[in-house]
């Protein structure tokens, strides 16, 4: 079961189909967080980042999933 | 009804020294990032924690619930109202559990008016977390004939497994006198009291 996004359902409802895109089928809104890592190699960057997500509840882990990307600075 | 009670600082908090602690509504740190999420980090809860753990009552109310949910000591979560507005209301409620620290001086199935005043109270959990919850008879209170902020299954209030943590998006405290629109809230504090005896 997904929780509701109503800004979402707002997003496709009010704006996009009533544009006429119907070839969209779902919007779902998300937070970006943008993190600067001080790490020995991407893969330490990217770990360090999993690990702090997950013990911090940086992202609603009942509710959302998260992604993390990696790019050098 | 007399409580002796004193304001804790969220960095510094001698649980041993209290019977029971209650973290109230409001924000806290703005409710960045979510509302209760940078609060349950707070030293302060570390004797939160040990108080809950121990079986002495801890009631989170509305931040507070945010608060309890995002340190784990409450299962689900709390997101934006489905109106993504901020309701300030009366409300009814049906208290459906009275197995708890917060609620054992109320009649099971009774109908109590509370106000909600929140953003982010929209209840959601995982239809298996749901269905626990109602096994468990731990859905505390629901709202009746309405459901405001488009909470699951109209759940307002849970409790954990053994009763003595509650988190509730509803306000006792601004339901604790007459001159406040009504008194049903004050006897989720006499239930405390009733609970500890």
């Amino acid at each position: 079961m997904q929780a509701r996004d109503p800004e979402g359902e707002t997003i496709i409802r009010d704006l996009i189909h009533k544009k006429g895109l119907d070839c969209v089928k779902e919007v779902h809104t998300s937070k970006l967080l943008t993190l600067k890592v001080e790490a020995e190699s991407e893969e330490d960057a990217l770990n360090l980042t999993f690990t702090a997500c997950n013990d911090l509840r940086l992202y609603n882990p009942v509710a959302h999933s998260i992604s993390i990307r990696a790019g050098h600075v | 009804m007399k409580i002796e009670a004193t304001l804790v600082w969220h960095n510094e908090f001698k649980s041993d020294a209290f019977d029971a602690v209650i973290l109230p509504g409001g924000f806290s740190f703005g409710d960045h990032l979510r509302g209760g999420i940078i609060a349950a980090h707070s030293p302060a809860m570390e004797g939160v924690r040990k108080m809950a753990g121990e079986g002495r009552p801890v009631l989170g109310i509305c931040n507070g619930f945010q608060i309890l949910i995002e340190s784990e000591l409450l299962p689900g979560s709390l997101l934006r109202n489905s109106s993504l507005r901020f309701i300030c209301k009366w409300t009814d409620l049906q208290v459906d559990n009275v197995d708890t620290a917060f609620t054992c001086a109320f009649e099971r199935g009774e109908t109590v008016r509370m106000p909600i005043a929140h953003n982010e109270g929209r209840f959601f959990g995982e239809e298996q977390l749901l269905n626990s919850l109602t096994a468990d008879g731990r859905v505390v209170m629901h709202y009746l004939n309405e459901n405001p902020t488009g909470t699951s299954q109209g759940i307002v209030s849970i409790s954990n497994d053994d009763g003595n943590v509650v988190g509730m998006m509803s306000h006792p405290e601004r339901a604790s006198d007459i001159s406040l629109g009504g008194t049903d809230g004050l006897r989720v504090f006499g239930s405390m009291l009733e609970w500890m005896r």
